[in-house]
């Protein structure tokens, strides 16, 4: 019974999902309309009990967390746990305000909503499933992160990914989400079947499916002769297959496809959540190996990423709808993550930039999708650059959203993505991976290109008679809230960029180190200050250096704030 | 008559071991193979049932019990014949040929062609770790306990993350059932 | 040589010469058996119709004069003939393969699924104690689930390979309703697996036949339960009322329309042999297995030759009362219609099994005695009879289609009028 109890500890903001997510299906299955609304609000709220309880069960780190479910491959899964379910809550309650209207667009619902006196029929309003997948599978991305076994990396990855299937295909009314979603799928399934297959070779190779024995027993190997051919294998096809997550390489062939068919505002969420799993499921993999990445997987990384970076530019460059158009920006933005991955070693300033890149990626993507989302060409979605063309001068808000985003795609200067990229760069260039950084710039150079024509649509372009703005309150609050932190963060990003380095750093043992991670200085969560400042000596020392960074750093920390606003938000748009 | 054998077969001294092995497992490979070459969907199902039999019957041998019977339930009782099931009620053909071009008999001959031989040099080139660390469940009486206490105590999440996942699954499918019955 | 010798010597421990008797005898009293259930079920349908029923053929077969026809016993062995020599046609559209396997399937699992069953107990031999069983493994009572999950094999491919519309129905109904019904009957072997601690087939019938009021026949601290499982085993060996794959009103012969002579036999040896199982199953579960009267403890667990022969009959003697049980039923009850077949397992027994299963935990949990099992059960029981009725309703299924023509069609009644 201890030893129950013990193990669900570290888990409470998952679990806070999946009660969230059971009470939206509860909330979906009401006998009346105004209920069935409920589901939103319902998943806001679970959304940030999910982050007071990450914090909190983050105050003490060195006594509860390490200590309840630290005992990961090399130590640094506590606190990446922690960094990534912060970032998980404060994304996800931006992407929820960007999906809340989402459900509104699927036909039938539509009918109830616009015939209220008609008879209420419980088959055709289906909001609670929706916003229950979207939290199981945002939950699926925290129990990846927290993974200390690779049956449960398995099943968390595939939680993750389980829910996407049926948004991208329910999410729309339309033939193309159906054949996203079966794509989709289909591929998704031979991507699971592939990093299953390493799974069961890593197990073969050490027989154990505990990552801290697999690593122990890597490292017994490589201070013996080096690595087993099987564990190489089993390594290499992990990644293989997790690629499918990240949209890389070998497995991003899809993506185009199920991005264009989806509904935008799923979209966006594919574009976040399971890239995040991804990357934190293939540092857990690459954690088997600790410091001492062995070659050829270094090559396999190297390889991919320039294909990826190079593909997904190239490709991005040739399309004509902005979606597709986001879509290869996402492969490419894989690619640069993965640079990250590469440059192993050392103090693991490449997953450190991984992790802030993937925070940044997602908020300008999201906003780039929110803003999409918000115009309607002829009932359906706007896709094309014409229908964007000219949205400045009907709605200066939306077009500067957009251009907010797509500069932090590019990488501009004051925007997150710049210091993303610039991290990743220098990370990679420490580790001597200097020609592949020179692809990268090249690169980024190539999507520059497409992210202005984007831009200069917008801006300079002649507005489209058939395209209309729709208004969506909550959709729009989120992209801009979107643009606007990344925006904030390019400009103060030094404490979470900190958060992220001591996340995969983290030794076990330096209170002061996990502490600032786990908790963001100036959190707006009451109370929880005074925790977590008594632990370590060095709190007095970095509050006073990092007061301006204090109020505006944290990604997560949007989160918070947004959560009692959007209620209200989105009861306007239903 | 698996079980009579796995009761001879267990006998260290038997000679039968390596036989009933070889059997059972070239009926697992044999059987595989017949899925892939053949045509007819519901053949495929069979012959997909004779291997996952085939595999509980080598950890019947490996004194697994548990998991072949679970093998058996799980996979031979339950998915394997709601494929078929689903295959039965949604095709518009049941007996339909399923025909494979030269072209993709090639291409799936080389993927699998080039897995098998990497895994093979890996095999080969590889230790066998669990060799002293894992070694083949005694013939007690008390594997079902210990399954059942591992599952509820080092593997609670995952144990848990599994019944999450069903949820998933099936809440997932009632939802799109239902949305296209309208 | 003499290593294969020594070798064959080491092997052949009583236990093993045990196992193998038990296998020579059960098999072969099941194949023999059969056939005269097939006349026990004709009698059975004959009493229950006020008939007499086969009474004609004796011993001598028309070869010598017989003044007594010997209750007409001899018919079993006619019928078999019969089947043996019939012409064996196979229909030229079948798939020759899946429908030469069918029937294999069929009996295949038939025939393996009784391995654990505990027919004469333990048996004293020397120094040693012997399981008079056909196998002694560690999972027991989940080995007869997991070779009775494949016993639907049979029917799917007999009812595809034929390539007849009216098998693929049958194999069609029959895999839903055998799926539907293996979860609950699951879900009591797990409740059964968890009050006695143990799945060991054995060990499940000495905690029954312990004696004293704590340890007795399952049925009376689990009834609802035990009505459950019998529920699942008429449904799982597709007896009426749940024979709806093989419905001769609706689909002709089920999945083995096309089916003739001794495969088709094979498929009735089958369902047959699944009852006998089931039987025991039942009997061993609920009815303490070899025990000869609850709250006695009459039968040591361990004993001599005799008792082992004392303990087989007992443990017959139920299972053939049981056999007499599912014919009765057979011939008493009209057949479920399909809609009604998944509501009952969907929305009465897997729920109730479920609720069980919960309070037997808590029961466990707590080592409250087993008389609050039987509390549990009626609680169950009474509650279903409250709850159910206010449960949601689905939409009318069986709609009354008013057709012209048809008994509900307004027309006939504006007829009748006019």
């Amino acid at each position: 019974m201890n030893l129950m109890t013990e193990k669900i500890a570290g888990l409470w903001p998952e679990i806070s999902l999946l009660l969230g997510a059971c009470s939206c299906i509860a909330a979906g299955l009401a006998g009346t309309v105004s209920v069935r609304r409920l589901a939103a609000p319902i998943a806001a709220v679970a959304l940030a009990v999910a982050g007071v309880a990450t914090l909190a069960g983050a105050s003490p780190p060195t006594s509860i967390h390490i200590g309840a479910h630290g005992s990961s491959a090399n130590g640094i899964a506590a606190p990446l746990a922690c960094y990534v379910k912060i970032a998980v809550v404060g994304v996800g309650l931006l992407l929820l305000l960007v999906a809340a209207a989402v459900p509104n667009r699927i036909r039938s619902d539509q009918q109830v909503d616009n015939a209220p006196g008609s008879a209420f029929d419980a088959g055709l309003v289906m909001r609670g499933e929706f916003f229950a997948f979207f939290l199981l599978s945002l939950t699926g991305v925290m129990l990846v992160s927290g993974a200390t076994d690779l049956v449960w990396l398995f099943l968390a990855l595939e939680l993750t990914s389980l829910p996407t299937y049926v948004m991208v295909a329910t999410a729309r009314d339309r033939v193309e989400a159906n054949e996203a979603a079966v794509k989709y799928f289909f591929l998704g399934a031979l991507a699971a079947a592939v990093f299953l297959y390493g799974f069961t070779l890593l197990y073969g190779a050490t027989g154990s499916t505990d990552l801290n024995v697999i690593h122990n027993v890597a490292k017994h190997q490589l201070a013996h002769g080096g690595l087993s051919p099987l564990l190489l294998t089993g390594m290499l096809l992990s990644i293989v297959g997790i690629a499918f997550k990240i949209a890389a390489v070998p497995m991003h062939f899809y993506a185009a496809d199920v991005y264009q068919g989806a509904s935008t505002a799923v979209t966006a969420f594919l574009a976040f959540v399971p890239k995040t799993a991804g990357f934190v499921a293939l540092i857990l993999i690459l954690g088997i190996t600790g410091d001492h990445t062995p070659q050829p997987v270094i090559w396999l990384l190297w390889a991919m990423e320039a294909l990826t970076m190079t593909i997904g530019n190239v490709m991005g460059l040739l399309q004509t709808n902005v979606k597709r158009v986001l879509a290869y920006s996402s492969i490419a933005h894989s690619g640069y993550m993965l640079l990250g991955l590469v440059a192993l070693g050392g103090h693991r300033a490449g997953e450190a930039a991984v992790l802030f890149y993937v925070v940044g990626y997602g908020l300008a993507t999201i906003a780039a999708f929110a803003v999409l989302g918000c115009l309607e060409t002829n009932g359906d979605e706007s896709q094309d650059y014409a229908h964007i063309a000219g949205l400045a001068k009907r709605n200066p808000g939306l077009a500067a959203t957009l251009l907010l985003a797509v500069l932090s795609l590019i990488g501009m200067p004051p925007l997150v993505g710049f210091l993303g990229k610039v991290y990743l760069f220098t990370s990679a260039i420490d580790h001597g991976y200097v020609c592949l950084v020179v692809i990268a710039a090249i690169n980024s150079a190539i999507g520059a290109v497409y992210y202005l024509r984007i831009a200069s649509a917008c801006y300079f372009g002649k507005p489209d008679e058939a395209t209309r703005v729709i208004d969506w309150p909550s959709r729009r609050v989120g992209g801009t809230a979107a643009a606007v932190i990344a925006l904030a963060l390019g400009i103060v990003g030094g404490p979470l960029v900190e958060a992220a380095s001591l996340a995969v750093d983290a030794p076990i043992g330096h209170p002061t180190h996990s502490t600032g991670i786990v908790l963001p200085p100036a959190d707006d969560e009451r109370g929880e200050m005074p925790d977590t400042a008594t632990p370590q000596p060095a709190a007095p020392t970095t509050a006073p250096a990092d007061d301006a960074p204090a109020a505006t750093e944290t990604a997560p920390q949007p989160a918070p704030e947004t959560a009692p606003s959007e209620p209200a938000g989105k009861s306007s748009d239903m | 008559m698996i079980v009579l054998a796995q009761q001879v077969a267990s006998h260290p001294l038997s000679p039968m071991q390596p036989l009933l092995f070889y059997v059972f497992a070239a009926l697992t490979v044999g059987s595989a193979w017949a899925i892939v070459l053949s045509q007819n969907i519901i053949r495929m199902a069979v012959y997909l049932l004779t291997t996952l039999a085939g595999v509980a019957a080598i950890y019947f041998m490996l004194n697994a019990e548990f998991l072949a019977a679970i093998q058996l339930i799980v996979y031979a009782g339950g998915t394997l014949i709601l494929i078929v099931f689903g295959v039965m009620l949604t095709s518009k053909n049941p007996f339909m040929q399923l025909v494979t071009s030269p072209l993709e008999r090639a291409l799936g001959l080389f993927i699998a062609a080039s897995v098998a031989v990497m895994a093979m040099v890996a095999l080969l080139n590889s230790p066998v770790p669990g060799g002293a660390a894992a070694p083949a469940a005694p013939a007690g009486h008390d594997h079902v306990a210990r399954i059942g206490r591992a599952l509820l105590s080092d593997y609670l999440v995952p144990f848990e993350l599994a019944a999450v996942l069903l949820l998933v699954v099936m809440v997932a499918a009632a939802y799109m059932a239902r949305r296209t019955q309208r | 040589m003499q290593d294969i010798i020594s070798c064959l010597q080491s092997i052949a421990t009583p236990q093993l010469i045990a196992h193998v008797i038990v296998i020579m005898v059960i098999a072969n009293l099941m194949l023999g058996g059969c056939a005269y259930l097939i006349l026990l079920e004709r009698k059975v349908a004959a009493w229950t119709q006020d008939r007499i029923g086969p009474n004609r053929v004796n011993f001598s077969f028309g070869l010598v004069s017989l003044k007594s026809k010997h209750f007409g016993l001899g018919q079993a062995l006619v019928d078999g003939v019969k089947l043996l020599v019939k012409e064996d046609y196979d229909p030229p559209q079948v798939d020759k393969i899946l429908f030469y396997l069918a029937p294999v399937f069929a009996v295949g699992t038939a025939l393996v699924g009784w391995a654990i069953i505990p027919w004469g107990g333990l048996m004293q031999w020397g120094d040693q104690t012997l399981v008079i069983a056909a196998a002694d493994i560690n999972i027991g009572i989940i080995y007869p689930l997991a070779i009775g999950s494949l016993a639907v094999y049979g029917v799917v491919v007999g009812g595809y390979a034929s390539t007849n519309k009216y098998s693929f129905l049958g194999a069609l109904r029959a895999t839903a309703q055998m799926l539907s019904y293996e979860i609950p009957m699951s879900l009591c072997v797990l409740i059964i697996i968890l009050m006695s601690g143990t799945p060991r087939a054995e060990d499940i019938a000495v905690l029954q036949a312990a004696g004293g009021l704590h340890h007795s026949w399952n049925i009376l601290f689990q009834p609802l339960l035990a009505v459950i499982f019998f529920t699942c085993v008429l449904a799982e060996c597709n007896r009426a009322p749940f024979d709806l794959a093989e419905s001769e009103q609706e689909l002709v012969g089920g999945y083995h329309t096309e089916y003739s002579s001794m495969k088709w036999a094979l498929f009735f040896l089958g369902e047959y042999m699944h009852m006998i199982t089931g039987s025991a199953m039942f009997a061993l579960l609920f009815l303490g297995g070899w025990d000869l009267l609850p709250f006695l403890g009459a039968l040591p667990a361990v004993g001599g030759i005799g008792l082992v022969l004392l303990k087989f009959a007992i443990f017959a003697g139920k299972v053939f009362f049981l056999l007499f049980v599912m014919m009765w039923i057979r011939w008493s009850l009209p057949r479920f219609r399909f809609d009604q077949l998944m509501r009952l397992a969907w929305r009465s027994l897997i729920p109730m099994t479920l609720i069980l299963l919960l309070a037997s935990g808590v029961i466990v949990y707590l080592r409250l005695s087993p008389w609050y099992f039987l509390l549990a059960n009626i609680a169950v029981f009474v509650g279903g009879l409250f709850v159910g009725p206010l449960l949601p309703q689905g939409p009318p299924v069986n709609r009354r289609v008013p057709l012209a023509g048809s008994r509900f069609s307004p027309l006939v009644e504006v007829a009748a009028k006019g």
